[in-house]
C-alpha cells in the first residue's frame, strides 16, 4: 500500500527490492547505499517540518548512525524498516527539540549553511521549489496534523504504521491526516497562501 | 467550502498516493511532497555509508555518546553502592555496639554481622558493649564517620526519606538523639571527640596502633 508512492509517482531509479533489506543486513554495501537513497529524501523532508531546514540535516546524519549500527539487529520487512527508521529519526528530532529549547536561539548563522543548491537542470530547480513550497505549507499546519499528512504522503507509510511510529490509536492518526489535508485545501482556496511563515 | 469537498474516502486515497481523486491543486500538492529525491538530498549518503562500514567492522561498539552514558552511569552506581555500602555497615557496627541487634544479650555479634567493622568498634570488649544502653555512646569509628559522610552528603537533598532509613535509628542512638546527629557528625567529621564520652568508651584504645 505504502509502496504506491514509489511505483505510481514517479518512479526511482533504483527502488529497493525485497531482497535489498536482506542483504544490507549481512553487511552488503550497495544494498544499504539503495536503502538509503529510498529513504534519506523522505525522512530529511519529514525532518525538515519537525526541527527545520537548518537542523534537518543534522538529525538526519544522527538518525543514521542508529541505523547503521542496529540494522542487524532489525527485524522485518521494508514497510517495517521504513517505519523504523521513522521512528528513530523522530525521536532524534525530538531530542534536539528539547536540546534546543534549553540553549540560547542562534538562527541565522545556521540558515546560511542550510540548502547547497546542487540541483542541476531547471526543471529539476523547478521542482525543487515546488517540494519546498508543499512542505513549507505542510508545516504551516498543526504539529499533529503536519505529522500525520508527512507520515501517510511523503515516508509511505500506512495508518497503522503512522500510528506506531506516533505512539497514537491509528484513528486518531488518521483523523489527524483528513483533518490536515482539509486545512491544506482551505489554505490553497484563501488568498495570501503563498506567505511563508 | 471546500472543507467539505475532501470526503474520508477522497482523503484516504490522497493518503495513499493514488493520483487524479482529489482537488487538483491539492494533489499536486501532495505529489510535490512526495517528489522523486533531489542530489541536494543526498548529501549526507558519504557520512551514512561510513557509518555502515564502521558498523559492519566493530558490531559490538556502540557509538560514543551512548557508551560514554553508560560509564557515567556506571560510575554513578558504582558510588551510590559505595556509600550504601558504608551506611550498612555503619549501621550493622553501630547497632551491634548499642545493642540494637536482634538475639540473646549474651550472645558476641555472629560472625556475619562480625566483619572488621564490628570488631574496629567492640575492640575485645562486646559483651559490655552490648550492655550499654541506648544512653550510652560508642566510639566513633571508621564506619560511623563513613556514615556521617554518606548522612552529610545527602543532608540537603531528602532528610525525610534519610530519617526512614534504619541506619539513621542506628546513627541518632550514636549520636544521643535524633536532633543531635547533625551536631554529632560534624564533630565526628571535624576529628573532634564531640558528644561522645571518652570516659565511657574504647576510645584510646581504638587510636593505638597495636590493637
Amino acid at each position: 500500500m505504502s509502496r504506491v508512492h514509489s511505483t505510481v509517482r514517479k518512479p526511482r531509479a533504483e527502488a529497493p527490492g525485497d531482497l535489498t533489506l536482506p542483504a544490507a543486513q549481512r553487511g552488503d554495501e550497495h544494498a544499504f547505499r539503495v536503502l538509503y537513497r529510498a529513504t534519506q529524501p523522505k525522512l530529511l523532508r519529514y525532518l525538515r517540518v519537525l526541527v527545520g531546514p537548518a537542523d534537518a540535516e543534522d538529525v538526519a546524519s544522527d538518525a543514521w548512525l542508529h541505523i547503521a549500527r542496529d540494522l542487524t539487529n532489525f527485524k522485518g520487512d521494508l514497510d517495517g524498516f521504513r517505519a523504523w527508521a521513522t521512528t528513530i529519526a523522530r525521536n532524534r528530532a525530538m531530542d534536539h527539540l528539547r536540546r534546543r529549547q534549553r540553549r540560547p536561539v542562534v538562527d541565522g548563522a545556521e540558515e546560511l549553511l542550510d540548502s547547497p543548491a546542487r540541483e542541476n537542470t531547471a526543471e529539476e530547480a523547478m521542482d525543487a521549489v515546488a517540494t519546498d513550497a508543499a512542505l513549507a505549507l505542510i508545516a504551516r499546519l498543526p504539529k499533529d496534523q503536519a505529522e500525520a499528512v508527512l507520515l501517510r504522503v511523503v515516508m509511505g507509510l500506512d495508518a497503522k504504521a503512522a500510528a506506531e511510529v506516533l505512539g497514537k490509536r491509528p484513528g486518531a492518526v488518521r483523523t489527524a491526516a483528513h483533518r490536515g489535508l482539509r486545512k491544506l485545501q482551505e489554505y490553497l482556496d484563501s488568498p495570501g497562501r503563498t506567505s511563508r511563515e | 467550502m471546500s472543507t467539505n469537498r475532501i470526503g474520508r474516502r477522497t482523503a484516504e486515497r490522497l493518503l495513499r498516493g493514488l493520483p487524479r481523486t482529489g482537488p487538483d491543486r491539492l494533489d499536486d500538492l501532495l505529489a510535490a511532497a512526495a517528489a522523486p529525491a533531489r542530489e541536494s538530498e543526498l548529501s549526507g549518503e558519504g557520512a551514512a555509508m561510513a557509518a555502515f562500514r564502521s558498523a559492519q567492522l566493530a558490531p559490538a561498539t556502540h557509538p560514543r555518546r551512548r557508551s560514554m552514558i553508560k560509564i557515567g552511569l556506571a560510575k554513578l552506581l558504582t558510588a551510590k553502592a559505595a556509600a550504601v555500602a558504608v551506611v550498612a555497615a555503619g549501621g550493622i557496627a553501630v547497632a551491634a555496639a548499642a545493642g540494637g541487634l536482634p538475639g540473646p544479650d549474651n550472645d558476641a555479634p555472629k560472625p556475619q554481622h562480625g566483619n572488621q567493622v564490628v570488631e574496629h568498634t567492640g575492640n575485645g570488649e562486646k559483651p559490655a558493649t552490648k550492655e550499654k544502653g541506648n544512653g550510652d555512646n560508642p566510639s566513633p569509628s571508621p564506619s560511623l564517620k563513613g556514615q556521617c559522610q554518606a548522612y552529610t552528603a545527602g543532608a540537603g537533598e531528602d532528610h525525610g526519606k534519610k530519617r526512614d532509613n534504619p541506619s539513621f535509628a542506628a546513627l541518632a542512638a550514636a549520636a544521643g538523639g535524633e536532633d543531635k546527629v547533625d551536631t554529632f557528625c560534624a564533630d565526628l567529621l571535624a576529628d573532634k571527640p564531640g558528644k561522645t564520652d571518652p570516659g565511657k568508651s574504647d576510645e584510646h584504645q581504638k587510636d593505638k596502633p597495636n590493637r
